[in-house]
């Protein structure tokens, strides 16, 4: 009112000193507090904060780069390299642990490594010669006694390993000498010397004196030596000066937890981060440097042939016609991905058939065949889960929308990891369908049939008619009569589809422009590898 | 025996007065008018609840369906948006006006409902307690005390894992943990009656507890309930796009504006869209209650009679 009545005196041209000093008080503006005024202020309050996430410079100017800082999506869940099925671990321990024989990152072949020879003596015996002169990070010398110990450890059962399933054919380790050891096989094993590349080799004395200690730190042979993990901070290896092979010219990495993606992106424009994993393509254009590779991971729907209404196989048929994988691959994943060619396997790999080729997208060849297939809308369950993979959660829910234009009722169920992963390898339980990402790490197709067709495999929900064969192709030496045998199981899969198979994504990296390294197709982050300019 | 019925008439008029004024509609909305804001919250309010109710006529897009190759187009009046999709669309190609109307009918559906069974539950709890007194009020204000104790998201959180996500088990989660503070609202305020001439005289005429309760205390603390309700109704909105931010909430291809900024954030970088819109629609329907919440309770309770902004 008074502020009115000063408005007033104004017009008529009287004074108004009152009329001033409110305004200087301020309480003129709190009389007047209009709701437009406040969406107003709201609405600079937010565009400040946008523009705030857009700041940040570079850090500052080292003299000389010989540390390089990391960031991954996930803290590890543990250091015992030998117990988590963990790739978040591995981003790190790659780097600080060996095994007898280490993958070439180019040409995805075992090269020698701890071991400096490898014979198959007999088609169920191998031996091995071990490198000499090894020490662990602790000064320990590594020779035969930890091999054994830690080829025991891996497979005893009440360790539970998760890794164990790849090392179920190996039946017993001998010590022949202090620096040679004997590995049985369960029949023979074509694929046991990319086996080993995967089989870390511990401490015996270390692991046996302080058995808890080995979840948090870790004591290997590698060209790093993990120096503190921080919980929910970070993790810091140091360059292994006592290291046996070719010492790596970065001296210290340190590895950051940043889950969100467009965090870890923002991290590294900001120069908190020089190298950042699993960026979005999206990502791609505002980033310093990005270096791609195809990676091992194919995506694909796993469905249930042996329970409900997937059982027909006119049912996994259509809905195998109702994908669009080029689509997936191209807009959804921006051509950082490619259709895979009607297998999870690429070509190199053992049992890669040349002749199958992606289902062609047609939805009216779906619709038919689900017509004849009877079906009448009965809900189907497809489980997923999201953050683990780089657009795994949009790509499920694309694939729901493919199938329910086809016709399908497709129910998704978003489970956590650790629930998604008690559905997946558990025959009983097993879904319609259920999506899931395969890397087959030792490029052998008996990995996958083993795992996701033989209804021993933990995540088969597949019936027993190629079980004969998957047992009889994995101990055959003959590699020819081998491949045979699996591209008639890898045919068979495909016309009485136990999958859909998706895409092959590309693992993205973005790193700062004096970062230089390579990304190698086996996912492994060799800290080893880059240099600093 | 005068002076007694002039008081008893005292009594009644106290009585009346503080009964919410449902009759004078005229009386409120003077009062709205003349408060702006109110006005304007209200006026927001009703468009929310229009658009939501009116939904599968109002959205130009169905929700849950999109065009792959038509991925993270932006709004219509940056560069490259289209007038077809007015706010742009997602990351799966939906279009995300549609997606914003059909996540306000959810998160007004789940408001509503989880406050409707939280009131429900708390307020009978509630009045039982301040009225009977004695253990029932020991035990079920302890029962509030031990449930106020547990942080509420952690509760509904693990309520949701154990149970499975999906909006049926999500509202029995919110309103799980919503019904306590209805319930010591309740009792608080029948305390204040409990002893007073009103329940004394409908005890003396042997009027039966139940029906004192419901029909003699409950209409008279029935204002600041309301209040209640409407303050709880945009902090379980805010509740639900929490849980459904987190991926325990609504179940994709639902939409649900916490489950849209859940799966927009990776993508905030270069597709502000995704999570602003959404984010300035929970935003504004929170603080759109809360100021009508707040001038529910000037109207309503006869004590701040006069004391709102004229």
């Amino acid at each position: 009112m008074s502020a009115g009545n000063c408005r007033e005196q104004q017009n008529t041209g009287g004074k108004c000193v009152r009329m001033r000093m409110i305004k200087i008080n301020g309480r003129d503006n709190v009389k007047k507090f209009k709701p437009a005024l406040m969406i107003l202020m709201i609405l600079v309050l937010a565009v400040s904060l946008v523009a705030a996430g857009c700041g940040g410079g570079d850090s500052k100017q080292q003299a000389q780069r010989d540390s390089i800082t990391i960031a991954i999506p996930n803290e590890p869940s543990s250091m015992d390299v030998q117990f988590p099925d963990d790739g978040n671990m591995r981003l790190i321990t790659e780097n600080v642990t060996e095994g007898l024989l280490a993958m070439d990152g180019k040409s995805l072949k075992p090269v020698p490594c701890l071991a400096t020879e490898y014979k198959n003596t007999s088609s169920t015996s191998w031996t091995v010669k071990l490198r000499e002169g090894v020490k662990f990070h602790n000064g320990n010398p590594f020779n035969a006694d930890d091999v054994v110990f830690s080829v025991k450890r891996i497979l005893d059962p009440n360790f539970k390993s998760d890794l164990v399933g790849y090392f179920q054919s190996i039946k017993d380790v001998k010590k022949i000498g202090d620096y040679e050891v004997e590995f049985i096989t369960d029949g023979s094993d074509p694929s046991f010397p990319t086996r080993l590349t995967l089989l870390k080799m511990m401490d015996k004395e270390t692991v046996e004196g302080a058995p808890d200690k080995v979840k948090t730190e870790l004591v290997g042979t590698g060209p790093y030596k993990q120096v503190v993990w921080e919980r929910g901070q970070n993790v810091v290896i140091e360059r292994n000066d006592q290291y046996w092979g070719a010492k790596p010219t970065v001296k210290t990495a340190k590895y950051r937890f940043i889950e969100e993606d467009a965090t870890r992106a923002a991290a590294l424009k900001a120069g908190e981060v020089d190298l950042a994993t699993n960026m979005l393509p999206e990502y791609v254009k505002d980033l310093p440097k990005v270096k791609t590779i195809e990676g091992l991971e194919f995506s694909l729907v796993r469905m249930n042939a042996i329970r409900g209404i997937m059982k027909d196989p006119k049912m996994r048929q259509a809905a195998s016609y109702a994908i669009n994988n080029e689509a997936i691959a191209q807009s959804l994943y921006q051509g950082y991905a490619a259709v895979a060619p009607g297998q999870v396997f690429k070509p190199g790999y053992a049992g890669f058939n040349a002749n199958l080729k992606p289902y062609p997208y047609d939805v009216n060849k779906a619709k038919e065949l689900l017509k004849e297939a009877g079906y009448k809308g009965e809900k189907i369950e497809f489980v997923g889960e999201r953050g683990r993979w780089l657009k795994d959660g949009e790509q499920i829910e694309t694939i729901a929308q493919m199938l329910r234009e086809a016709g399908f009722n497709v129910e998704v169920k978003m489970l956590s990891f650790q629930n998604w992963l008690r559905v997946l390898f558990n025959r009983e339980q097993a879904p319609d369908m259920i999506f899931t990402f395969h890397s087959n790490d030792i490029f052998d197709a008996d990995r996958t049939f083993s795992t996701y067709v033989h209804t021993k495999g933990p995540g088969s929900s597949y019936p027993d008619t190629h079980d004969k064969k998957i047992e009889a192709a994995r101990v055959e030496l003959d590699p020819a009569k081998r491949q045979q045998m699996y591209e008639e199981i890898g045919q068979a899969v495909y016309d009485d589809p136990a999958w859909i198979s998706l895409v092959n994504i590309k693992d993205i990296y973005g790193m700062k422009d004096y970062v230089e390294w390579e990304p190698r197709q086996d996912m492994r982050l060799t800290v080893y590898e880059m240099t600093l300019k | 025996m005068e002076s007694k019925a002039a008081a008893a008439c005292v009594y009644e008029d106290e009585i009346r007065d503080s009964r919410p004024r449902f009759y004078a509609l005229r009386y409120m909305s003077r009062k709205m008018v003349k408060d702006r804001l109110a006005l304007y919250a209200f006026i927001f309010l009703v468009l929310v609840l229009f658009v939501s109710i009116a939904a599968p006529l109002v959205s130009p897009y169905d929700q849950a369906t999109g065009d792959v190759w038509e991925r993270l187009k932006p709004p219509v009046w940056s560069e490259g948006g289209s007038p077809e999709h007015l706010l742009g669309t997602d990351q799966q190609g939906r279009d995300v006006l549609s997606r914003i109307i059909w996540g306000g009918r959810v998160s007004l559906r789940v408001g509503f409902i989880v406050v409707v069974l939280a009131a429900a539950v708390g307020v009978f709890l509630g009045l039982l307690a301040g009225y009977a007194g004695g253990k029932t009020e020991i035990i079920i204000m302890q029962m509030v005390d031990i449930q106020f104790a547990f942080p509420g998201m952690l509760v509904a959180l693990v309520f949701v894992m154990v149970l499975g996500p999906g909006e049926f088990n999500l509202i029995l989660a919110l309103a799980f943990n919503g019904w306590m503070v209805f319930a010591r609202m309740a009792r608080g305020l029948v305390l204040t009656y409990r002893n007073g001439p009103l329940v004394e005289a409908a005890e003396a005429i042997g009027v039966k507890p139940l029906k004192i309760m419901f029909r003699h205390i409950l209409p008279n603390i029935f204002s600041p309930l309301m209040t209640l309700f409407v303050l709880e109704v945009a902090r379980i909105i805010l509740a639900e796009a929490t849980m459904s931010f987190l991926g325990y909430g609504i179940q994709p291809p639902t939409s649900s504006w916490g489950l849209m900024i859940g799966e927009g954030r990776s993508y905030f970088p270069m597709a502000w869209w995704l999570v602003v819109f959404p984010g300035v629609a929970i935003a504004l329907s929170v603080w759109a209650l809360n100021i009508f919440s707040n001038w529910l309770s000037t109207v309503m309770d006869p004590l701040q009679k006069g004391q709102s902004a004229e």
